[in-house]
């Protein structure tokens, strides 16, 4: 992916870049907001990091004006603004993500690859598979090896998103947005109990293992290699 | 303000008795004209029953008569030859007139300004008569007005500037009061109010609210104040921890693996000092009651049977059971949806942490009227009566409690979503167990 970060702190900006050119990842790092809107403007990016406090001109009113010029291009801000409006006002900036220092560089990457590889405008999959694994959405219904399996609807969506997701991690702070709608952390193994739940009914009566768990960071779901 | 409100008053009085003076003044001259007009038929009327003769003799009777009675007649021959009447020169004109004493050159006569309305027709036979009657009646009675009208607008203006003054006066006193009031508070004098008349008028009502407004700073620099020493005093604690290991670590540690131990340890604790700041920010944040600003029709049968949902599974791994009693009666209020499901995941989250294996769990939502009651039972522990105040407070964790982990910020976390939407948590004992309750006022 090629990554532009909009980013003042030398430090986190050296920290991101390092770890996704580890990664294989184009990065450019540039300290100035309004060199940035250029670049931005200016090069095709898979996906933009924007600091929301920058000096100069704001992370926000950078989004504003791509988003206002019709770049369609993922936008990812990292804030230390974490309050209860701040993620609101940056998603309807016209982010796409929004997250939190201080961070960990794996939910970072996590989310990037998430919003990096989404395939733009494209129609929605109806059908989304792995292994023998097959889910229809329209349908509501799963099969593994041909044979139908129940889930309740909580268990159908984790899955979902964990399949939309195919071959990437999904962290748990994901998970908790896009399944439960929580946007807070909870102090008990909400995640985790109905992972448990969903490999019980998946998993377990059959051979291979599908879903799996990336310690310390989250949960990914991929075909059999 | 009080100047402007006297000069209008006084400009309307004004007009009002300008208009009545015009309006008096016609009315006079008409009665004037009918009397006039009335003399005259009277002439005609003797003219026509003992003819011009008859008229002449009544006239020449009547001239005789000593000085002027405020009237002029005048009988001539239609070729202008005298007949009778009490005036020699004479105007001619048709119809109506005002006649000036010049006109009848015979100033000395009479009064200074007096002026005839007369009349002038043509008998049958052709000759003409001239009426006329004095003004004089009417002039003085417009001098009178005028004088009245006059020392009325005086008056008028003399009082309505001397109440302006008075009210003035009285409001500026307490004017300045409520400035001298809220210059105290700048300046850091917090429990100060403003001072109330007991008028319960316009300036009371300001004042009221003005009281209103410097009870909510208050709380907000006292939320803000016991934030900062939260902050200060229960961080630093994991903070200092966080130092001594890794001080330790680089005094004892020798392996790479060692120092790699620390370090994942270090990052740990880093977290949970984060969570614990970005916990403490969201509170008074909720506190200072910006979101209401942002609240929308939230229905909290979906937040309470959502909740249910979502940790069913959770409390069923603990051993224990949720049960919901959740009326079918719609629930609808103005709110924040995200923050009531934190508070009420909170609650959850606490009992099934607090119980043991094989508790009950009940989440029960109840209709009465335009009230609504949630609340979260169980038949766990409890809390000790003399730690139910407490344990809202930050950070305070039960005796029993303060190895396990959490933050215990939970409940000031309940607390504060729960006053922000009006309804105030209340613990009370399950008989056995806690049970956290809200009341909730519905919207229709």
């Amino acid at each position: 992916m090629k990554v532009l970060v909009i980013e003042d702190d030398q430090e986190t900006a050296d920290y991101i870049r390092r770890g996704l050119v580890e990664r294989g990842h184009v990065v450019d790092c540039i300290g100035d907001g309004r060199k940035g809107l250029l670049m931005a403007s200016a090069d095709p990016y898979d996906v933009l990091v924007i600091d929301r406090m920058l000096p100069g001109i704001d992370g926000l009113s950078i989004v504003k004006t791509l988003r206002g010029a019709g770049t369609t291009t993922p936008i990812l801000f990292l804030t230390t603004l974490g309050g209860v409006d701040d993620r609101v006002e940056g998603l309807n900036a016209g982010g796409d993500d929004y997250l939190v220092k201080p961070f960990a560089f794996s939910e970072l990457m996590a989310r990037l690859d998430a919003l990096g590889r989404r395939p733009p405008l494209k129609e929605e999959d109806t059908v989304l598979v792995a292994g023998d694994l097959r889910m229809d959405l329209l349908a509501r219904s799963v099969t593994r090896a041909g044979e139908t399996i129940e889930l309740q609807p909580r268990e159908f969506k984790l899955l979902e998103v964990l399949l939309r997701n195919k071959g990437r991690v999904v962290t748990r702070t994901m998970l908790l947005e896009q399944v439960w709608d929580f946007h807070f952390d909870p102090k008990t193994s909400v995640v985790e109990t109905l992972i448990s739940r969903l490999r019980t009914k998946l998993d377990k009566p059959f051979a291979t293992e599908l879903i799996h768990t990336v310690r310390g960071v989250g949960y990914t779901v991929h075909d059999p290699s | 303000m009080a100047a402007m409100f006297a000069t209008l008053s006084a400009l309307a009085v004004t007009f009002v008795f300008i208009a009545v003076y015009f309006e008096i003044r016609s009315e006079l001259y008409e009665r004037l004209r009918v009397r006039t007009q009335s003399l005259h038929d009277t002439f005609l009327t003797v003219a026509r029953s003992t003819g011009a003769e008859g008229l002449e003799r009544v006239i020449t009777d009547r001239a005789k008569a000593p000085g002027i009675d405020g009237g002029i007649y005048l009988l001539v021959r239609d070729d202008g030859h005298f007949l009778a009447g009490n005036i020699d020169p004479y105007p001619t004109f048709s119809g109506w007139s005002f006649i000036e004493p010049s006109e009848l050159g015979a100033e000395e006569r009479f009064e200074f300004d007096e002026r005839f309305l007369s009349r002038w027709s043509r008998l049958p036979d052709g000759e003409m008569l001239l009426v006329g009657l004095s003004d004089d009646s009417v002039e003085e009675a417009r001098e009178a007005l005028v004088g009245g009208i006059v020392f009325g607008v005086v008056a008028t203006i003399l009082i309505t500037a001397a109440l302006a003054a008075w009210l003035a006066v009285k409001s500026q006193r307490r004017i300045r009061s409520i400035g001298a009031t809220l210059e105290d508070y700048a300046q850091g004098q917090l429990d100060t109010r403003v001072a109330l008349a007991g008028a319960e008028d316009d300036l009371d009502q300001v004042a009221a609210r003005i009281n209103t407004t410097l009870d909510r700073m208050e709380e907000l620099v006292e939320s803000l104040r016991q934030v900062s020493a939260d902050i200060a005093h229960e961080l630093k604690t994991p903070i200092g921890r966080l130092r001594q290991r890794l001080d330790v670590a680089l005094a004892e540690a020798n392996s790479v693996s060692e120092f790699r131990a620390a370090n994942a340890q270090a990052i740990e604790l880093i977290d949970q000092i984060v969570g614990t700041f970005e916990a403490l920010l969201r509170i008074a944040q909720i506190e200072s009651g910006t979101r209401r600003a942002r609240f929308s029709r939230v229905s909290l049968n979906a937040v309470l049977s959502n909740i249910v949902e979502i940790y069913g599974p959770v409390a069923a791994d603990a051993g224990q059971e949720i049960l919901d009693q959740l009326t079918d009666a719609p629930c609808e209020l103005a709110g924040d949806q995200e923050l009531l499901t934190q508070m009420f995941a909170n609650l959850l989250e606490n009992a099934i942490h607090h119980c043991p294996s094989g508790s009950s769990i009940v989440v029960r939502l109840e209709r009465n009227g335009d009230v609504a009651e949630a609340s979260i039972c169980d038949d766990g522990p409890g809390i000790p009566d003399h730690e139910r105040d407490k344990v809202v407070r930050r950070l305070y964790r039960l005796e029993k409690s303060r190895s396990t982990p959490g933050t215990g910020l939970g409940l000031s976390l309940v607390q504060a979503v729960a006053d922000l939407h009006g309804a105030p948590l209340v613990l009370g004992d399950n008989e056995p167990g806690l049970m956290a309750s809200l009341r909730f006022r519905l919207s229709p």
